[in-house]
């Protein structure tokens, strides 16, 4: 079951928490700092989900409160109600202390979250509960799973069901004598379902039976009536079910859910055949047939289903008020009236037309004076403008969607200042997202790196560099290198482009070139080289081993360049990068690349294996673009790697260190 | 009665003309003034206020809670700074103990002051030095926590020294432009580099501590020098060219060499843990002293 539920705030403090088992703190951290603060979601996540020791984590935000939900369990578990839970607290939490939370200015306050907490898993658990295992020989799965959707959409308090599940003609509803009295053995797990709905305990009265729901009950189970239809309706409403949950549920349950839908029918299915009749879910009106025979053994099956179900409600009814059934009504109660609010609240939006007018006026005037809180809807032309900013400053389609998400995300129930437009708001706001995504997370000192494995390790220190055809990788190296040589290092230079006819020769120039211009600094440099049609990762190797003997400091190996989407190109990195084993791997992209920059950079990301992954991007030709700077973030954004030089001319000298302030200053211009 | 109202009259309109002036003037300005007034209030942040940073989870927030609520209070990664005003009293309670909660009551209405806790991680920094950029003057002190369990691992190491480098230099350019302005140069912010968790065991102890900043904050201003240029450089000027931290001429960093660069460091151990913090509490209300 769950491990961990925490309220914390967004300045770090741990408002509520229920721990079950014991958690590191470590991987709640780790979520605010990969997801939360970097924006890093795990491959195949889509955001939904986080993964950390053994540890699933599911997480919702209230920007406007600074609050994070975030909800623990063991990833073995496949627990449906999780999304649920976080939203329903959420909900409750901010509803309970809202107004303190805004007041106390992110600093501790008091929470008494324990009985609504309990409260609200209890409920959820029984309802998840009575939708898988509560009735294991009720042949009808596809109307559980069908309630259980319509939860899923309209969450609490609705009152669909009737709408879905009544089916246009009803001929002959009356004549079900003899399956009555399944119906009526089936009346207390759906109404049980029910009452979960309005979250009241209430369960031992029954709904009368004929309730539109209770009828599709006994159409599709119409037995020998309609032989094809029924299976026909209810894989039909498998299906919608099956859709529309995993509309509902999300992302890592998607398949989950389906699959536990689908599993279960079939399971019970064999729990029919137990009583006589094959497996098929075709042959289910055999099995009604059977019903329909009338044996006594069928009468005491149909009392069995009775008593099953009732026996289930009355144990938790009985759970109830032996905790102080007094309490917990009040209690339920009172949670549901609160959920009820919020979801009003949440539907409100556009409504009469007076207040609505008026309303409008006011939002008009705040728009000027400021104190406008601010909605997903008043955002959306700024947005829009800002992303259009984006796009011509060269931002991959992708990425700036993307940022633009989560600026407007974070902006939802921010009020604007005095005399701020949320224009300006959103600008200010979209300068601190770029500013973060490009900040890098480790530090970026080359030269105290270099000093250090040389004096703690006594080895040279391994770069290679890994890029496109023609983006410039061995001029970068060249520059590098100039750089590492001015600080008297003795370099060497690895040839392992062994494709590219004149690559070699190439690297041979430069290394001629900058022998000459180093001379009288001080550094020393050198070209390792093994002609063409080698294995480029043996030379690697061979290359640092050579390095090793003569006490070079500093390794740079070129490589070949290759298209991103190459498969049989890019499987060779992995091996290079096993055999070379280099310190700095420094993919070099071009400043002019558009939106195909973020492809580059994932592929490339991906393709040196499971542990090893980029450590840094090198953009050149940025004086090519002037301050169509995009594809620095489009780089970044996609990866969370940062930018470790920026190739801005044609000489040695034209290397730079990246400037956050001076790169968000061109995107923004 | 039937005299009166030509006078009355043109007593109206004699009048009329200045005060019509004067008033449509007022009606014009008085909003203008007051928005102005009611945006700079807004703006501002506390007048006087301790800056909380270091790299993160070195214990910032719970520093903060632990002189809020007195108690430990289980914490997670900030990614916003918050500020809260104590009472002055926090900082004494210990000191004069039996003096119970009426003292205590008797300062924090007449002192307090705020605490300004910043997040620690490396891509949220920017919040701390933003604060120190827009207020230097009414920052009266500035609390860098780190882990001094940590600090024996080179790349904690260098992740606390690279945030400390950083918050130095951007200390430095403020004192360089505060004594630009000012006649009389402004007295140096005083620092506290507070090696929170000393209660573990892998922990070193504060004069090791400062003696591996000191060294480590060399090599690091050594290699920025070395290093190459900024992509924005050349294009502003003053700003953007990255000073070095200290005396220009020598890769060395002291902290008394620090002072005439506008800072005034001090290293003092501790731990919030095991609640041992009175180092840390009478460094402030020295602060505050002064």
């Amino acid at each position: 079951m769950l491990d961990l539920f925490e309220v914390v705030t967004t300045s770090g403090v741990v408002l509520w928490s229920r721990s079950y088992t014991p958690v590191k703190t470590s991987v709640i951290n780790s979520l605010i700092s990969e997801v939360i603060i970097e924006e890093r979601t795990q491959p195949g996540s889509e955001g939904k989900w986080f993964k950390k020791d053994s540890h699933t984590l599911k997480w919702t935000l209230a920007t406007d409160f600074g609050l994070i939900f975030v909800a623990v369990y063991q990833s073995l578990l496949q627990l449906t109600w999780i999304d649920e839970l976080l939203d329903q607290v959420k909900k409750l939490f901010v509803a309970l202390y809202g107004d303190k939370i805004k007041a106390s200015n992110g600093s501790k306050i008091e929470c008494h979250f324990d009985k609504y907490f309990d409260s609200s898993v209890r409920s959820l658990e029984h309802k998840a509960g009575s939708q898988t295992a509560a009735h294991p020989s009720n042949g009808r799965p596809a109307i559980d799973i069908k309630q259980q959707s319509d939860h899923d959409e309209a969450s609490i308090g609705s009152g669909d069901n009737d709408e879905w599940l009544a089916p246009p003609p009803m001929p002959g509803v009356s004549q079900f004598g003899n399956g009555r009295s399944r119906n009526q053995a089936s009346d207390t797990p759906v109404s049980s379902v029910k009452q979960n709905h309005h979250l009241e305990p209430t369960s031992n009265s029954t709904p009368p039976p004929s309730s539109p729901a209770l009828m599709a009950q006994a159409l599709l189970q119409a037995p020998g009536r309609r032989p094809g239809g029924r299976g026909r309706r209810s894989r039909k409403s498998a299906g919608h079910s099956g859709a529309s949950s995993a509309h509902a549920s999300s992302g890592e349950e998607r398949s989950p859910a389906r699959l536990s839908a689908k599993p279960k029918r079939g399971k019970e299915m064999r729990i029919w055949g137990e009583d006589g009749s094959a497996a098929e879910a075709g042959e289910e009106q055999k099995l009604d047939y059977s019903g329909t025979g009338g044996g006594s053994t069928d009468e005491e099956h149909d009392d069995s289903m009775r008593a099953r179900p009732e026996a289930v409600d009355q144990s938790t009814w009985g759970m109830k008020t032996r905790q102080g059934d007094f309490v917990l009504k009040d209690l339920d109660y009172e949670i549901n009236d609160i959920l009820k609010q919020a979801n009003e609240t949440d539907k409100k939006g556009p409504t009469g037309l007076a207040s609505g007018l008026a309303a409008g006026a006011m939002g008009y005037l705040r728009n000027f004076v400021g104190g406008k809180t601010l909605t997903k809807e008043d955002m959306e032309k700024a947005i829009s403008g800002i992303m259009t900013h984006l796009l011509e400053k060269n931002v991959a389609r992708e990425a700036a969607a993307q940022i633009c998400d989560s600026v407007q995300i974070s902006l939802v129930g921010q009020k604007t200042g005095s005399f701020q437009s949320i224009e300006s708001l959103v600008k200010v706001a979209m300068e601190d997202a770029l500013r973060k995504i490009l900040t890098p997370t480790t530090s970026l000192d080359l030269l105290r790196e270099i000093e250090q494995v040389r004096s703690n390790e006594r080895r040279p220190y391994v770069i290679s560099i890994v890029g496109v055809n023609g983006v410039g990788k061995s001029t970068n190296l060249s520059k590098i290198c100039f750089f590492l040589l001015q600080n008297k290092l003795k370099v060497l230079i690895a040839a392992c482009d062994t494709f590219r006819s004149g690559a070699v020769e190439q690297l041979r120039v430069h290394a001629r070139n900058l022998k000459e211009l180093s001379e009288r600094e001080g550094g020393v440099v050198d070209l390792y080289e093994k002609g063409y049609g080698k294995d480029a990762a043996n030379i690697a190797k061979d290359a640092v081993a050579y390095a090793a003997s003569q006490d070079f400091d500093v390794v740079l190996i070129d490589t070949a360049g290759r298209r991103h989407n190459d498969q049989r190109l890019m499987s060779s990195l992995e091996k290079f990068a096993k055999f070379a084993n280099p310190d700095k791997i420094l993919m070099v992209g071009e400043a002019l690349v558009g939106s195909d920059s973020v492809q580059q950079a994932r592929n490339f990301n991906a393709a040196f294996g499971r542990e090893r992954k980029l450590d840094g991007f090198i953009i050149s030709k940025c004086d090519t673009v002037g301050d169509m700077v995009g594809a620095l973030i489009s780089m970044v954004f996609a990866t969370g790697i940062p930018v470790v030089f920026l190739g801005v001319g044609q000489n040695y000298t034209d290397l730079r260190t990246l400037n956050v302030k001076w790169a968000v200053g061109l995107l923004m211009s | 009665m039937t005299d009166s109202f030509p006078q009355w009259e043109i007593l109206g309109l004699s009048v009329s003309l200045p005060i019509l002036l004067i008033s449509l003037i007022a009606v014009i300005l008085i909003p203008v003034v007051l928005s102005r007034i009611l945006a700079s209030k807004s703006q501002d942040g506390p007048s006087s206020f301790f800056l909380l940073a270091g790299p993160r989870d070195s214990g910032k927030t719970s520093f903060l809670l632990y002189l809020q609520e007195k108690t430990l209070i289980p914490t997670q990664t900030s990614t916003t700074s918050a500020t809260v005003k104590l009472p002055t009293g926090v900082l004494e309670q210990i000191k004069s103990e039996d003096g119970g909660s009426s003292a205590l009551e008797d300062t924090g209405s007449r002192h307090s002051f705020h605490l300004k806790d910043t997040p620690g991680h490396p891509k949220l920094r920017s919040q701390a030095l933003t604060a120190i950029n827009l207020a230097p003057k009414s920052c009266i002190g500035i609390i860098y926590m780190l882990d001094s369990a940590v600090l024996s691992s080179q790349p904690r190491l260098t992740d606390t020294v690279e945030y400390l480098y950083e918050l130095l230099l951007v200390i430095q350019k403020q004192f360089a432009s505060l004594s630009e302005s000012a006649a009389t140069s402004p007295d140096p912010i005083p620092l506290l580099i507070a090696c929170n968790k000393n209660d573990l065991f892998t922990a070193l102890p504060s004069a090791k501590i400062s003696n591996l900043l000191q060294i480590e904050l060399g090599r690091m201003k050594e290699t920025k020098r070395k290093g190459l240029l900024n992509a924005g450089a050349g294009e502003e000027d003053d700003e953007d060219l990255d000073r070095v931290l200290g005396d220009e001429n020598s890769d060395h960093v002291t902290w008394e060499g620090l002072r005439e660069f506008g800072v005034e460091i001090s290293v003092q151990s501790g731990s919030i843990k095991s609640i041992a913090a009175e180092s840390w509490k009478s460094w402030m209300s020295s602060c505050l002293d002064a």
